[in-house]
Order: C-alpha cells, then sequence, then structure tokens
C-alpha cells in the first residue's frame, strides 16, 4: 500500500530528524561527530526499564533527567579534554566512548536486552479503514513538528540560541565577544540530550527490546543522513536525517521482495550518488564548494 | 590621566615555535587614545588577541587596572571590560544588525544601562539603528565597520582595542569613526587602536608605538609623528 | 650507502614483526594464535594507514577491502567437492577455480586493488566528512551484498568454512613484512611524498600542479591491495569468515589501532596494531578466565570492549597524535657514523588529518 508506506515512512523520517538536531546541535558548536550519541538515546530506554514498574510520568521524567546527565557527562569527560584534537583523533575517540558505553550496557543489563514497553498502548491503530496508522505514527509526526519547531524556535528567539548559532558560524568570533564557551556548549547538549530522550521514548514504543546496540544504530544512520543533507547547517542536518529515515522505511516496504533485503545497499547507494553530486551537501546553499565544508 | 587601565609589561606571544610578538611594553590610561603601527607582520594583531587571551602561548604580564589577567579565557577578559573590535570586523553576516549588536551584550557586566547606552550608540552610529533589523552581510564596508564598534561598545568596555578599523572605508566614514572615537574617550574609555596608516594615526592618537618584528621600536607623539624620516626608520629597523 | 640509510625507516616496524614472529614461537600453541592475530591487524593496519596516513582522509571503506579480500582467498581454497554443496550459487568462476595458498593471496590482493580502484574512481574527490560517509556506505553496501548474494558468498551470511588454515606465524610475519615493505616504498616515493604535501596543505599542493585526485587514487588502490592480502591472511588463519568479521567492530578496531599507534607514520601504525591486538587477545581471554601467577582473573563478558574503549579515550586525551605522535623511528647507526638525517616526520604543529573549513 502505497500510502500507508508513505505514511509510514514519514513518521521514521521524522524520528531520524530529530536525532540528526541532536548531532547536528553538537556538530554546530564542536565542529565535532558525536558518536556516543546513540548511548544517550539507550540510557534513556534502559532507564525506562528500570522504572518500569514506576507510574508513566515518574518514568518518563527519569528518562529526562537521565540523557540530560548522560550527555552533559560524555561532554564534560570526553569531549572537553579533546578540544583542539584533529578530526580523525575525535572520531576514533567518541566512537571509543561509544564502545566503552555498549559494554557497560552488555554488562550491567545482559547481551539479550530487557524490555520496556511502557508505551505499548501507542501500537495500537488510530484509524479505520485500509490506512492504518498508529498512534504511534501520529506521536512521531507531533513530537517531530513540536520539538524541530521548538528548536528552531529556542534558535531563533533566545540569548542562548542566537548565542548559539554565532558560535556555529565563528566560535573564536563569539569568544572574543565574551560569549561564555562552556556554557553554549553545555546548552547543546542539553538539547541533545532531551531530544535523545524523546527519541528513546518513541523507540521503544515500536522495539521494545532494548539492546546494548540500540541507540547505535539509529545514529550511525542519522548522522549519514545529516551529513547527507549537510551537517553544518541544523536545517538540512535535519532535512538529511529525516530523508535517510524515509527512505530505509520506504525501500524496506516498497522494494520487490527478491530485492528487499538488499535495501540497507540501495539506501547507500542512494547516499554516495548524493555525496558526489552535491559534496556539499544535498540541502546545502548552492554554490557552497566541498572544500569549505567540514 | 593616572594609573593606566590597560598595561602590558614585556609581552611575549607565539602561536607555535616562533614568536610573533617579542618582549612588548605599553600602558594606556583612561581618556587616552593609543596608536600602535608598523609594517605587516610585526605583530600588532597578535598584540591585541593576547590581551584578549586568544594566544596560546603568552608570556609576561597583562594588567588591568592593575590586576593581571594575563592567560585568562577571552570571554573572562570581556566582562572583566574588554572589548576588541577585530580586524576585518567578523560581523556575523547572516545575523541581523540587532541579533549582532545583542551578542555584544554577552560580554557586559553591568546589568542596567543598557538602554542609555544603546541611546548613546546610535547617536554616534545612526546606521546601526537605521538598519537594525537587515542581515548584517547586506551592509556596506563601513557600515558594518561602525556595527562592528557598536557591538564592542554595548558591552560596556573599560579599554577598548581596535585592530585596523580604517580598513577599506571611504575617508568620510573614517572620520565618522575618529570622530566616535573622540568620544568614547570623552567617556573615561582607555583605547588601544592597531592602523595600517601610520600618518592617520600618529597624528590622531595622544601616543603611537611603531611595532616592528614583535617589538616596540619607537614611540611618537603627535607632533614627531609629522617627521617623516623618523617614522620610515622606524619601520625599516 | 644511501639506500641503506633511506630504508632505515623501515627497520623498526620490520623489527618488530619479526620480534612478534620470535615471541610468538616461543609459546604455546592456543597462545601463538594471539601473536598471529597481532600480525595479521599489523597488515590490516597498514593497509588503513598506506591511504589514511599519507591522504589524510579518513575512511571507513578499507575493511571492505579486508573483506573483499577475504572471500576471494576463501573462496578459491576451499576444496572443490565440498564448495560444490556448500556454496552451490557461487559465480561458476569462484565454484570452478580452485588455487594454492599462496596465489590466492596474491589474488586477494589484486581483487582488493581492482575494487579499490573502482570505488576510488568517484570517491577521490571527496574530502573530509563526506569522504568518511562515501566509505563508509561502501562499507554497509559491500557487508550487505556479502551477506545477502549468493553468486559471491554464502547464503544470509552463514559462515564460509572449509578454509584451509594455512597461515601461521610464517605466513602472516611474512605478509605483514610485505605490506611494511609496500606501504614504505610507496611512502619514499616522489608520488607518496606529494600526496603527503596533499595533506597538509591541499590548496597549495594543487597550486603546484600535483593532481591530488590521482595521487589519492594510487594510494587508495595500493591500500585495497594490501587490506586485500590481509583479509587473505585472515581467512586462512581462522579457516572460516563470516560477513560481521569483517565490518563495523573490525573497522573501528583497526582504525583504533592506527590512531592509537599514531596515524602519520608507518612505526605508529605497526606499533599501534601489535600492542591492541595483543592487548584485545589477552582481555578476551580473560573473560574466560586467564591464569596470573597464583589466581585467575575473570572479567565480566564485553569487559574487554570496555577497557579497550576507554584505554583509547585516555591515550588520545594524553596523546592526541597517537603512541608515536605519527613519526617514524629511526633505527640508525650511532651518529657517528650518520650523515644528515632525512626526517620522514609528518607531525607538525597543525592538524594532521585534513579538515577543510577549520575553526
Amino acid at each position: 500500500m502505497l500510502l500507508q508506506a508513505i505514511i509510514d515512512a514519514i513518521a521514521v523520517g521524522a524520528l531520524y530528524a530529530l536525532v540528526a538536531v541532536g548531532l547536528g546541535l553538537v556538530f554546530g558548536v564542536m565542529r565535532l561527530i558525536n558518536f556516543a550519541y546513540g548511548e544517550v538515546i539507550t540510557a534513556g530506554a534502559y532507564s525506562l526499564y528500570v522504572t518500569r514498574n514506576l507510574p508513566l510520568s515518574v518514568s518518563v521524567v527519569i528518562c529526562f533527567a537521565v540523557c540530560v546527565v548522560m550527555s552533559l557527562l560524555i561532554e564534560e569527560i570526553a569531549f572537553r579534554p579533546l578540544r583542539g584534537a584533529s578530526p580523525a583523533t575525535t572520531l576514533v575517540a567518541t566512537f571509543a566512548v561509544a564502545i566503552a558505553l555498549e559494554a557497560v550496557w552488555l554488562i550491567a543489563f545482559t547481551p539479550q536486552g530487557k524490555t520496556a514497553d511502557l508505551l505499548a498502548t501507542l501500537n495500537q491503530s488510530a484509524t479505520h479503514g485500509s490506512v492504518h496508522i498508529r498512534w504511534l505514527t501520529i506521536t512521531e509526526l507531533a513530537a517531530g513538528i513540536v520539538l524541530l519547531g521548538g528548536t528552531a524556535l529556542i534558535l531563533a528567539r533566545t540569548t542562548i540560541g542566537l548565542q548559539m548559532r554565532a558560535a556555529a558560524t565563528d566560535f573564536r568570533a563569539a569568544r572574543l565577544l565574551g560569549v561564555r564557551a562552556n556554557r553554549v556548549i553545555r546548552f547543546a547538549f542539553v538539547l541533545a540530550g532531551v531530544l535523545a530522550a524523546v527519541v528513546s521514548l518513541l523507540l521503544t514504543v515500536s522495539q521494545p527490546l532494548v539492546t546494548p546496540t540500540f541507540g547505535l544504530d539509529v545514529t550511525i544512520l542519522a548522522l549519514v543522513g545529516a551529513v547527507l543533507g549537510g551537517i553544518d547547517r541544523l536545517a538540512s542536518a535535519t532535512a538529511g536525517g529525516f530523508l535517510i529515515g524515509f527512505l530505509i522505511s520506504f525501500l524496506g516496504d516498497e522494494l520487490p521482495s527478491s530485492l528487499s533485503s538488499f535495501s540497507t545497499s540501495f539506501t547507500f547507494g542512494v547516499v554516495i550518488l548524493a555525496l558526489l553530486l552535491r559534496p556539499a551537501g544535498l540541502f546545502a546553499p548552492l554554490g557552497q564548494s566541498s572544500v569549505d565544508r567540514v | 590621566m593616572s594609573e593606566p587601565l590597560l598595561e602590558l609589561l614585556g609581552v611575549e606571544a607565539r602561536y607555535s615555535a616562533v614568536p610573533v610578538v617579542r618582549g612588548v611594553s605599553l600602558r594606556v590610561s583612561a581618556c587616552e587614545i593609543v596608536g600602535l603601527i608598523g609594517p605587516n607582520g610585526a605583530g600588532k594583531t597578535t598584540t591585541l588577541l593576547a590581551i584578549m587571551g586568544a594566544v596560546p602561548h603568552v608570556r609576561g604580564e597583562i594588567r588591568l587596572a592593575g590586576r593581571p589577567i594575563t592567560g585568562q579565557a577571552p570571554e573572562r577578559t570581556v566582562s572583566d571590560g574588554v572589548a576588541l573590535v577585530p580586524e576585518g570586523r567578523h560581523i556575523y553576516a547572516s545575523l541581523t544588525v540587532w541579533e549582532n549588536l545583542r551578542l555584544g551584550l554577552a560580554g557586559r557586566s553591568a546589568r542596567d544601562g543598557v538602554d542609555e547606552d544603546l541611546e548613546w550608540i546610535h547617536g554616534l552610529f545612526p546606521v546601526v539603528e537605521q538598519f537594525r533589523d537587515r542581515q548584517a552581510g547586506a551592509l556596506s564596508g563601513g557600515q558594518q565597520q561602525q556595527l562592528a564598534i557598536a557591538r564592542a561598545l554595548i558591552a560596556a568596555p573599560r579599554v577598548l582595542l581596535l585592530d585596523e578599523p580604517s580598513l577599506g572605508l571611504a575617508p568620510s566614514v573614517i572620520d565618522t569613526v575618529l570622530g566616535a572615537l573622540t568620544e568614547i574617550r570623552q567617556r573615561d574609555v582607555a583605547i588601544l587602536l592597531v592602523e595600517q596608516r601610520a600618518q592617520l594615526i600618529a597624528g590622531f592618537a595622544d601616543r603611537t608605538h611603531v611595532l616592528n618584528n614583535g617589538q616596540i621600536r619607537m614611540s611618537l607623539t603627535p607632533a614627531e609623528a609629522k617627521d617623516t624620516d623618523r617614522m620610515i626608520a622606524a619601520y625599516l629597523s | 650507502m644511501r639506500r641503506l640509510l633511506a630504508g632505515r625507516e623501515l627497520a623498526a616496524p620490520v623489527l618488530l614483526i619479526v620480534v612478534v614472529a620470535l615471541i610468538g614461537s616461543a609459546t604455546s600453541v592456543s597462545t601463538q594464535q594471539n601473536f598471529i592475530t597481532a600480525l595479521v591487524s599489523v597488515a590490516i593496519v597498514i593497509g588503513l594507514y598506506v591511504f589514511m596516513g599519507n591522504s589524510g582522509v579518513i575512511s571507513f571503506g578499507q575493511i571492505s577491502f579486508v573483506a573483499v579480500g577475504a572471500y576471494v582467498a576463501g573462496e578459491l581454497t576451499i576444496p572443490t567437492q565440498p564448495k560444490h554443496f556448500v556454496l552451490s550459487n557461487l559465480w561458476s568462476v569462484l565454484q570452478n577455480t580452485s588455487v594454492g595458498n599462496v596465489p590466492s593471496l596474491a589474488i586477494a590482493a589484486g581483487v582488493g586493488a581492482l575494487f579499490a580502484l573502482l570505488v576510488g574512481i568517484p570517491l577521490m574527490r571527496l574530502s573530509g566528512l563526506s569522504a568518511g560517509i562515501a566509505t563508509f556506505a561502501v562499507l554497509e553496501i559491500t557487508n550487505n551484498l556479502l551477506t545477502f548474494w549468493p553468486k559471491i558468498a554464502p547464503q544470509s551470511g552463514q559462515t564460509l568454512s572449509l578454509v584451509p588454515t594455512t597461515t601461521g606465524l610464517f605466513q602472516a610475519a611474512a605478509g605483514a613484512v610485505v605490506a611494511a615493505v609496500v606501504a614504505f616504498a610507496y611512502q619514499s616515493t616522489r608520488r607518496g611524498r606529494l600526496l603527503r604535501a596533499s595533506r597538509e596543505d591541499h590548496s597549495a599542493a594543487l597550486g603546484i600542479g600535483v593532481e591530488v585526485h590521482r595521487e589519492r587514487l594510487i594510494a587508495f588502490t595500493l591500500s585495497g591491495a594490501i587490506s586485500g592480502l590481509a583479509g587473505g591472511l585472515l581467512v586462512h588463519q581462522i579457516g572460516s569468515v563470516t560477513p560481521d568479521q569483517v565490518f563495523l567492530e573490525l573497522t573501528f578496531l583497526s582504525l583504533a589501532m592506527l590512531v592509537f599507534g599514531g596515524v602519520g607514520s608507518l612505526w605508529g601504525a605497526t606499533v599501534g596494531a601489535v600492542l591492541i591486538s595483543l592487548l584485545d587477545s589477552y582481555l578476551l581471554q580473560a573473560e574466560n578466565g586467564l591464569q596470573i601467577g597464583f589466581f585467575k582473573l575473570t572479567l565480566p563478558s564485553g569487559a574487554s570492549d570496555l577497557i579497550l574503549g576507554v584505554l583509547m579515550v585516555v591515550v588520545l586525551i594524553v596523546r592526541p597524535r597517537g603512541l608515536t605522535g605519527g613519526r617514524e623511528w629511526d633505527l640508525s647507526l650511532p651518529r657517528v657514523l650518520r650523515r644528515r638525517a632525512r626526517p620522514v616526520e609528518v607531525a607538525e604543529a597543525e592538524e594532521p588529518v585534513e579538515v577543510a573549513g577549520g575553526r
């Protein structure tokens, strides 16, 4: 069902867009890829498991708290000491953090994973008829709109948002104006943490089994999408994340069964083509050369 | 005036292995404009950046109203009361004029008096009020320069550092800028002005130092500034 | 004399390889495997280094060349009879050809090089992050195809087994030495140096007429060859291979080994591979219980990743340029006999790896 596939794909796209925003926010101020972002999402999911016997609202609040704290901790422990290092170094370092954290989950929660099915009711269908829309899909879309809109508003209207935008464009100049580097960076990580919490909540609905690689898979794809779109600008990164999510879901549904196991190849084939055609990012402003990009 | 607001004592600064500033000492007091001129690569910009804390390796002492600020993070120095108008202005082209100005507020430590200061700034540079909601990138070079100074001023600095403000500006705009500097000086601000246009500044500032190869070769009063031979000698030394 | 002196910086990596092999030969059979793994890792990491170290471009795709090399070498050396049964859908070329051990390694290197060349022609135009992502995409596609395309590999990611285990200490060491010699030869040539120049300053290199795209392609292809060879060594060590074994975890591990040792030098690649590989092996063994003196150390499952990850972060914080700082080690004759050294040092004050549009 084409319409069904499109609707589902849009919802998945919204989810990936949120992850892309989280990655883009941190990249904007720090110019590095936060591979460990997936672990924040995983942490949120595991916290839902740990608090599964508490009232739902309490679980949700704790989930947000865990994600924000986790995000800030990663910044403090892994990113801060690496602030001047080369891209290869920070890439490997954040990946190492991700691997280390995955091992922690493995040890603490076993490789089989734990179930966190707090919001399973969202899996129910909200519509009748041939087009089957789950409450989850509606929630994902709504969450996407609200959070993306909210982030955009924060960036556009608040002082800290203004400072973040300035820092993302030229950090040095911003500091020379008195913008506090640590404050801006921490705020980016807090926002990213909030977004991660929402993603972890939504992901556990369709994937109640939380395994150590829970967040990593989404993060890697969202990262690919963000770079594809143009990670140096939040808007293009978000669009790229959305596109990847959409593609993965849509191709997974619509490819003929003989080819469906190759949906990964198709998606990444599209990625390569897009990068070759527009290395500065699909949604980057025209005329921007790839040399200017990080 | 009395004690200097800004003092540099034997300051050495380098980015990597090679020192760019090799022992500079100078002082600027409130209500003073001190000029810093010299050929390209002399270390003028680095001196200013060293004061701001933006150069990784700095030796010697930099004092603000007697208190050492060497090695401080730039944002701290700004909130302590030193503002920089960087070379090339470094305006955020994609932000509006007003947003650029608001950024300058980040370094302001005095909570109140913002409206009064704004009024004064608008008086100095009417274009800033006029093009409030325009994208800063759409402004002309001269207008951007005025915005850059306005942005520095909104932080209510005690010391104002300017790096080549006349670069690429038409003479009429330069006059506006210099006039503004004179007014700013009246407000007990200490001004350190780096410039390429030697003659212009030497005749304007209370005192002008000639920097060459990282060291101060000569200091000139406005009267002595007319002596071109001396100036050339200093540049070539 | 000049030749001898020029080979100075090769001495350290080769010596280390030989030492590792010698130590390995003196240990028990089971421990020997750790040393063989270390040597195979050296080959893999040198493959990675030849491209990344010289061009400064981050690539996540080199392991796909290892994968291709492993599968090709494996499939060509499985005895034909069981092959017809187990891998009935393979391409007839792979189905019907059977070669010996060393030829399979050579073919693995060749196929790796070819694959790299094909992939590199479009991809070498990219830099920085887009190159990283594009090469990652290659890794994903290769893995996907090796898992689900019956013409080149077993069905649905099943293990390719029955490969003769011909990689012992000698073969592994020999392979590693070959990799080191080839890498060193390349970086000593004018081409290699031109590429390194582009790594320091892309625009300047273009300005003096360096065809950066072509030089990168050459390094990439060479890297493919060495990686393919390493893949052949790998599959002949384990006797089997699955797509997952040559995918994300190996990519991270090899990248970590290189960065840990120092991206900019062959010596760094060798040291990093040996140290991390041995550490990883021992940690994995500790998860199953390791006898240390009087007591038995049993780490919880997964602790090896944790320790390795933490160690990696700590080292990178303390020595961001890796253990060797990206420099070769000059094991030369005493100063009195030496003429003025010609350093192959690539480490410099600023960022060695490409970051276009930095802050």
